[in-house]
C-alpha cells in the first residue's frame, strides 16, 4: 500500500464530479420526460499501479461510470483527467493515442467478441489499428499475447464460439493488453463466468498486473472478488460514491451503513466464523433512479437514519487517510 | 482432505483440466468458420438443393432461348405467324385454324414434340415454348436487377440510419415511412402508369417508355422500406453491442467498424433476403406485366405471356398455364432456398451453429 502515500503526482486517472444523465420516457410530452442520473457527481482518483475496486448493487451506475471513463458514453458534466490531461471533450481523432493507454475488458465475453472473427483477428485488431508493425511482427505478437493469457498458438484460427467462457474472457484480456495500456477498466469481468473459472481469471488479472505494471479499475458486485483484487475500493449507491478507502479498512470497519450491510451479506464459507444473526437485511429495494429519495439517497433503507438524513444530502467527506464517506453519522 | 487434494494439483493443471472440461465438443467442420458451416448446412438441406437445381435448369434454358428458337423451333418468336403451317403427324396444319362456326380463329395446340410449336401457338401464331424461354430471360432479369437495386438502397439507407442515428436516422426513417404508407401495388401501378406513358426525359437522360429499366427501377424502389427497416434495426443493435464498444475502445474508425464489425453481420441478413426479394419481385413484375404496365412489347415476360393467353383460356389454356407454372416453380424454389438460407444463417441460430 506504500504506493498510495503522498502520490498525487502519480494519479493516472481522475474523475472530477462526473455525471451522466439519460433521458427516458416521452421525447414529445414534457410531462412524461424523465431524467435518470445514472452517475451523479462521482469524483475518483486512480493511482498508477493500484487496483481500484468499484462495488455496488446492479443498477448503481458502476458500469456506466466505467464506460464514461473510457469515453464510450459522453459525460453530461464533470471532467475526466488522464495523465494530467483533460480528455472529457477530446475529439475521436485526438483521443486515439489515449485509447491505446486505456483499455477495457467487458462483462460478457461472448458478446464482446464478434462471432465472425477468428481469435487471430480479434487479438490482432488493436495492433493493426495502432500500426504495431509488419504482418509477421503482428503475428508473433499475437501468439505471444495468447501465451501470456494462457492460450496457445493452436487457438489462432478458432472462433469465439469454440471456447468456454473462461477462455473467451482470456481472449478479451489478450486484446485489452495487446497495446500495453497503462489502465485497464474491467467491467464485471468475472461475473458471467462459473465460480470455478472466476478464480483463474482473477489470478490472471493479478498476474498480468505484476508483469506489466497495469493499473486496474475493477468493477464488480461480488465483494469477495473485490476483496481479493482491489487495493482500494469505492462503494457506489444510486449513482454516487458513498465510501472510499483501502480495501482492508473498508471491509473490516465499514463507515457507511450501506457498506456495512453489503459486507454483512457476503456469505462466509467457514461455519465457525459465520456471523450468526449479525447479517443486516436492507429494507426495500433500490429506489428508482429517475425519482431518487430526498436528502441522503440511502435514508429510506438505512437503519440508522435520522431526521437530517431525510433533508440534507451528505457530501463525501474525508474521515481519515485514504478514507472518505458520505454519511452524516459514519460508523467509524 | 479437500485441501490436500487442492495442494496436489497446481493452479495451471487445474485450469487446463477445467478448460478441457468446459470447452464444448466440436466437430472439425466448426473450425472452418461461419460461412463454411452455413454453406454445409444448406447443402445438407435436400429441399434447398432441389430448388437450386430447378433454378439452375430454368436459368440455363432461358439463357439458351435463342438457341432453342433457331435450332428447335425454327421460328422468330416475336413475329406473328397468322398464315403459316406446321407439320403435325405428317400433315401440314395451319397455325391459325378457323373455328367451325366461322367466328374467330384458334391457334394450333401443343404438339408435345421437341420441335416447332411444342407448346402450341398464341393468338398471334407465335411459338409459346420459345416465347416462354425469352419471357423467362426478361422475368429473371427484371427480378434479379430489381433485387440488386432494392438491396443496395436498403443497405445504404439502413446502415446510414442505424449506424449514425440522430438526424440522419430521422430523415431516412421518415422517407421510408412515406414510401411504406402506400399500398404496395397501388404505388407500383401508379408509378408504372405515369412512367410507361411518358418515359423519362430529364435533360440528357432519356428513358423510353418500353425500356426494361422502368419496371426494374419501379419494382426495385417500392420494396426498399421492407428490407431497409430490418437492416436498420439490426445495425442499431450491432452498434450498441459489446464487440462494437470494444472496437471503439481500441480506437477503430467508423469506417473500420462498419467494414469489420457491422457489414459481416449484415451480410447474412442480405443473403437471406436475396432469394425472398427476388421471388417477390418476379411476382410483382408478372402482376404489372399482366396488367399491361410492366414489361412492354416487343419484350415478353412470363407476365405478358399470361396476358397473351387470357382470351384463349377456354380453347388453349396452356398459353397462360405454362408461364404461370414457370412463375410458381421459380418462386417456390426461391422461397425454399430463402428458408434454407435463413435456417443456416439466422443470427439467433448462430450459437447452435455446431
Amino acid at each position: 500500500m506504500n504506493m498510495l502515500t503522498g502520490a498525487t503526482g502519480r494519479v493516472l486517472l481522475e474523475a472530477r464530479s462526473v455525471s451522466k444523465r439519460f433521458n427516458v420516457g416521452s421525447r414529445i410530452v414534457p410531462a412524461l420526460r424523465k431524467t435518470v442520473h445514472a452517475v451523479d457527481g462521482v469524483s475518483l482518483q486512480v493511482v498508477r499501479g493500484e487496483t481500484l475496486g468499484i462495488v455496488g448493487e446492479s443498477g448503481c451506475g458502476k458500469s456506466t461510470l466505467g464506460r464514461c471513463l473510457v469515453r464510450l458514453h459522453e459525460v453530461s458534466e464533470g471532467e475526466i483527467i488522464f495523465e494530467g490531461r483533460d480528455i472529457t471533450r477530446l475529439s475521436r481523432r485526438a483521443l486515439r493515442p489515449i485509447r491505446r493507454k486505456i483499455q477495457m475488458v467487458f462483462q460478457d465475453p461472448a458478446a464482446s467478441l464478434n462471432p465472425r472473427h477468428r481469435v487471430r483477428d480479434v487479438v490482432a485488431e488493436p495492433l493493426i489499428i495502432h500500426e504495431f508493425g509488419t504482418h509477421s511482427e503482428i503475428d508473433a505478437r499475437v501468439v505471444e499475447l495468447l501465451r501470456v493469457v494462457g492460450l496457445s498458438a493452436d487457438h489462432l484460427e478458432r472462433f469465439p464460439h469454440e471456447f468456454s467462457g473462461g477462455q473467451r474472457q482470456r481472449i478479451g484480456i489478450a486484446r485489452a493488453i495487446a497495446l500495453e495500456p497503462d489502465l485497464v477498466i474491467a467491467d464485471e469481468p468475472v461475473s458471467a463466468l462459473d465460480v470455478s473459472v472466476q478464480a483463474q481469471v482473477v489470478n490472471l488479472f493479478q498476474d498480468l498486473q505484476e508483469r506489466l505494471g497495469l493499473t486496474y479499475i475493477f468493477i464488480a458486485h461480488d465483494l469477495s472478488v473485490i476483496r481479493q483484487v482491489a487495493n482500494r475500493v469505492a462503494v457506489m449507491y444510486l449513482g454516487s460514491v458513498v465510501e472510499t478507502g483501502l480495501t482492508e479498512a473498508v471491509f473490516d470497519h465499514p463507515a457507511h451503513p450501506y457498506t456495512q450491510a453489503l459486507i454483512s451479506a457476503v456469505p462466509v464459507p467457514d461455519p465457525d466464523r459465520a456471523h450468526r444473526g449479525r447479517r443486516i437485511l436492507l429494507k426495500g429495494d433500490v429506489p428508482n433512479p429517475a425519482a431518487p429519495p430526498s436528502g441522503c439517497r440511502f435514508h429510506p433503507r438505512c437503519s440508522y437514519a435520522q431526521a437530517t438524513c431525510r433533508d440534507v444530502r451528505p457530501a463525501l467527506t474525508r474521515i481519515g487517510p485514504h478514507r472518505e464517506v458520505a454519511c452524516h453519522f459514519p460508523l467509524v | 482432505m479437500a485441501s490436500e487434494i487442492g495442494a496436489a494439483i497446481s493452479d495451471q493443471d487445474y485450469a487446463r483440466v477445467l478448460d478441457a472440461w468446459t470447452a464444448p465438443e466440436l466437430p472439425a467442420s466448426a473450425a472452418q468458420g461461419y460461412w463454411h458451416a452455413a454453406l454445409a448446412k444448406v447443402r445438407r438441406n435436400r429441399a434447398a438443393m432441389v430448388a437450386v437445381v430447378a433454378l439452375f435448369l430454368f436459368l440455363t434454358s432461358c439463357v439458351m432461348a435463342p438457341l432453342y428458337a433457331h435450332l428447335v423451333a425454327h421460328i422468330n418468336p416475336f413475329k406473328s405467324n397468322l398464315d403459316g403451317t406446321v407439320l403435325i403427324g405428317g400433315k401440314q396444319v395451319p397455325v391459325m385454324q378457323s373455328a367451325s362456326n366461322g367466328l374467330g380463329v384458334t391457334p394450333v395446340g401443343p404438339t408435345w414434340r421437341f420441335g416447332p410449336y411444342m407448346l402450341g401457338a398464341d393468338g398471334q401464331g407465335r411459338d409459346v415454348a420459345a416465347r416462354l424461354l425469352y419471357g423467362g430471360r426478361v422475368s429473371l432479369l427484371v427480378g434479379a436487377a430489381s433485387t440488386v437495386i432494392c438491396l443496395s438502397f436498403a443497405v445504404l439507407l439502413g446502415i446510414a440510419a442505424g449506424f449514425y442515428g440522430g438526424i440522419i436516422n430521422r430523415v431516412i426513417s421518415v422517407m421510408l415511412d412515406i414510401l411504406w404508407a402506400f399500398p404496395i401495388y397501388l404505388l407500383a401501378i401508379s408509378l408504372s402508369i405515369i412512367l410507361i406513358n411518358s418515359g423519362i426525359r430529364i435533360g440528357p437522360l432519356v428513358v423510353h417508355s418500353d425500356d426494361l429499366i422502368l419496371p426494374i427501377a419501379i419494382i426495385g424502389i417500392i420494396y426498399v422500406p421492407y428490407v431497409a427497416r430490418p437492416i436498420r434495426a439490426q445495425v442499431m443493435t450491432l452498434r450498441r453491442s459489446d464487440f462494437v464498444m470494444a472496437s471503439i475502445c481500441l480506437g477503430a474508425s467508423d469506417l473500420r467498424i462498419l467494414r469489420r464489425e457491422i457489414l459481416p453481420n449484415v451480410a447474412s441478413t442480405l443473403i437471406v433476403f436475396t432469394p425472398i426479394m427476388m421471388a417477390l419481385n418476379i411476382i410483382t413484375e408478372a402482376s404489372l406485366s399482366f396488367l399491361g404496365i410492366g414489361v412492354q412489347p416487343p419484350s415478353a415476360s412470363w407476365g405478358t405471356i399470361i396476358r397473351d393467353g387470357e382470351h384463349l383460356l377456354y380453347t388453349r389454356p396452356l398459353v397462360s398455364i405454362a408461364p404461370g407454372l414457370a412463375i410458381v416453380i421459380t418462386v417456390v424454389a426461391l422461397n425454399i432456398l430463402g428458408d434454407a438460407l435463413r435456417d443456416a444463417l439466422d443470427p439467433r441460430a448462430k450459437l447452435t451453429l455446431h
